[in-house]
């Protein structure tokens, strides 16, 4: 014989360590690849330590002063430089952690702020459209005013979106209060959802192209 | 003992790559398969290598006018809450100014819908350093920043609401310009607002309606 008895065992074994490390590097993919795995939790190293905690939380700064084009556009904007010298042209004007701030004041050029939330260029989304459904920040992008550095809390990927298509009217609230991200509802939040989508007639796409235009 | 082993490194591997995914990270998320998901287009406020100050899009040019906007009425675009509403949109609708004196002609009706909208306005930009209602002491400036105007202060009160407009656009001293975050209609329902606050804080018992004054109290 040329080879021995025991290299059977050896080929099977090896067969079988084929198999199943080929099925982990699958399932690891799989999952890996999840938005739910790899996109919550970003929370990218911004070129200014801005604090949303300190801004808009203590100070109660409202989201509006800053995304200003939230309720009119599709896009939300990130405050240009003007913004933060409303104030930061007099308070804490000397400090070094907003050198960076005052530089691009002074030149021009844009604070690079690096994007935390990310949906892939195949999908539109629109915040006026929820935000005057009246769908809060703090739905999809959690408690941002106790956020110091801003983090990805929810995956933004299709079944989460069309969780809430399907059903609404938890997620709902007078437009008022969009940007109260500490509001309670006062009783049963799908009670007070339901009569909002019965008044304003609210109807989230659920067909391919409502997302994929 | 083989199999084993690889059992073991799987294991082990996976819990190495989710441990590392499910808690807050610095690194841009792992694409393993990226699809379309970037596309060779900018997107709003983007970066882009053509221009030298590195924006993909470009700021808005001086006197460029709202998309949406014929003929003084909003019919399409952004500012859905103007849509209904005539308004004169003149050079003084702009600059407050009626030549070179101030207006005091506010271009929006008086109504209830104007003066909620000045409201919310108010309270989302000028409260945080004017304070709620109007006295100067807004969160900004109880941590540092100078102080705001009273907004009562008889001189507020008989100044033109052009004049106050133009503080909105441009700032005046240790205020600063707040014009490229107020759209020009906000900052008149705004002043709207302001006029209401003020009768508020310096009502007299004319200001009561007849039917209403047997229920006040000495
Ligand atoms: C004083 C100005 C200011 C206020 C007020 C403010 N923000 Fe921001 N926001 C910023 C800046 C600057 C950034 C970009 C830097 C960063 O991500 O931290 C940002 C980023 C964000 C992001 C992440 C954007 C991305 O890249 O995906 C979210 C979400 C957000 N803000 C939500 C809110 C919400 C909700 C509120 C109200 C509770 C709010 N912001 C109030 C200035 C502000
Ligand atoms: C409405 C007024 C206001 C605006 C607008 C504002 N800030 Fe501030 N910011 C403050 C105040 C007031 C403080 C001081 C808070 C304190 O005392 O803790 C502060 C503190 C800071 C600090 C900490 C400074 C230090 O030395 O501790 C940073 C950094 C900062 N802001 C960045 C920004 C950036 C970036 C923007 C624009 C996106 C911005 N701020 C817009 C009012 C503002
Ligand atoms: C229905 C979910 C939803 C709601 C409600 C919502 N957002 Fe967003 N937001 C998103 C998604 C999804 C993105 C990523 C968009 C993209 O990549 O095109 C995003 C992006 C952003 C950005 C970054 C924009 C950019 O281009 O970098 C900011 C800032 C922001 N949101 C602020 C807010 C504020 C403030 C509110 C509340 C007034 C709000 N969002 C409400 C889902 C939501
Ligand atoms: C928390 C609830 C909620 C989540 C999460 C949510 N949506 Fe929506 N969506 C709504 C509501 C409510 C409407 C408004 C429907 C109406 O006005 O009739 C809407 C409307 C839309 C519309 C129609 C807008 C238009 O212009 O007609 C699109 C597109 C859309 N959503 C995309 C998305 C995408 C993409 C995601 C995930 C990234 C998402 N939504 C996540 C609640 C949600
Ligand atoms: C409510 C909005 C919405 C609707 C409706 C919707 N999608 Fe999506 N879809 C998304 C989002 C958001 C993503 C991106 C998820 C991610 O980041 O991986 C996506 C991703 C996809 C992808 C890529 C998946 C991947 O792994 O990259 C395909 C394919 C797709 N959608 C097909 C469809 C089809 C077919 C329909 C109709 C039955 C549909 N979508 C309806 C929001 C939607
Ligand atoms: C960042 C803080 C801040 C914000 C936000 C702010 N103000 Fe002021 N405001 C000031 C300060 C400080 C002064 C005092 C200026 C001076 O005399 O040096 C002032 C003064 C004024 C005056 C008096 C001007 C005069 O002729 O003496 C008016 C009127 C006024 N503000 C209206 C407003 C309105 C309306 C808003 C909202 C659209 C607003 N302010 C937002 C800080 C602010």
């Amino acid at each position: 014989m040329f080879f021995p008895k025991w290299t059977n065992k050896v080929v099977k074994l090896v067969l079988a360590g084929a198999v199943l490390a080929g099925g982990g590097v699958a399932a690891i993919a799989g999952i890996v690849h999840q938005p739910s795995f790899t996109d919550v939790g970003y929370q990218p190293i911004q070129p200014v330590p801005y604090s949303h905690k300190k801004h808009a939380g203590d100070m109660g700064i409202d989201c509006r002063f800053c995304h200003t084009s939230v309720e009119q556009s599709a896009v939300v904007i990130v405050p240009p430089t003007q913004t933060c010298m409303t104030c930061h042209k007099q308070v804490k004007a000397d400090s070094p952690r907003l050198a960076k701030v005052r530089e691009s004041f002074e030149t021009g050029k844009p604070i690079r702020w690096v994007k935390v939330h990310k949906l892939p260029d195949f999908v539109y989304f629109n915040h006026k459209a929820h935000v005057s459904a009246g769908v809060s920040c703090v739905s999809c992008h959690g408690r941002v005013d106790q956020m110091e550095e801003v983090q990805q809390v929810q995956p933004l990927n299709m079944s989460w979106c069309l969780d809430c298509h399907r059903d609404p009217a938890p997620h709902l609230r007078p437009k008022e209060l969009v940007t109260k991200l500490d509001w309670v509802p006062p009783g049963d939040p799908a009670e007070i959802g339901r009569e909002i989508v019965r008044v304003k007639n609210i109807n989230p796409p659920l067909h391919c192209s409502g997302c994929h235009r | 003992m083989g199999s084993r082993w690889v059992v073991l490194l799987i294991l082990a591997a996976s819990c190495i790559g989710c441990s590392s995914l499910v808690k807050a990270h610095r690194e841009p998320p792992l694409q393993i398969i990226p699809d379309m998901d970037d596309q060779p287009k900018y997107k709003p406020q983007a970066a882009g290598p053509f221009f030298g100050d590195g924006r993909a899009s470009r700021p808005v040019v001086a006197g460029t006018v709202v998309y949406g906007l014929e003929s003084g009425r909003y019919v399409s675009g952004n500012y859905a809450f103007y849509a209904g509403i005539d308004i004169e949109r003149s050079e003084t609708f702009y600059t407050g100014k009626e030549g070179d004196k101030y207006t005091g002609k506010n271009p929006l009706p008086l109504t209830e819908a104007v003066l909620k909208r000045g409201q919310e306005r108010y309270n989302v930009t000028c409260a945080n350093c004017h304070d709620r209602v109007g006295t100067g002491q807004g969160m900004v400036v109880l941590r540092g920043h100078p102080p705001a105007t009273n907004l009562h202060d008889d001189r507020i009160r008989n100044m033109p609401d052009g004049q106050i407009f133009n503080t909105i656009t441009n700032g005046l001293r240790n205020m600063m310009p707040l014009g490229h975050q107020i759209s020009p209609e906000d900052r008149w329902a705004i002043i709207r607002y302001i006029r209401a606050l003020q009768r508020s804080q310096n009502a007299t018992l004319a200001d009561v309606p007849d039917e209403q004054k047997g229920s006040l109290r000495k």
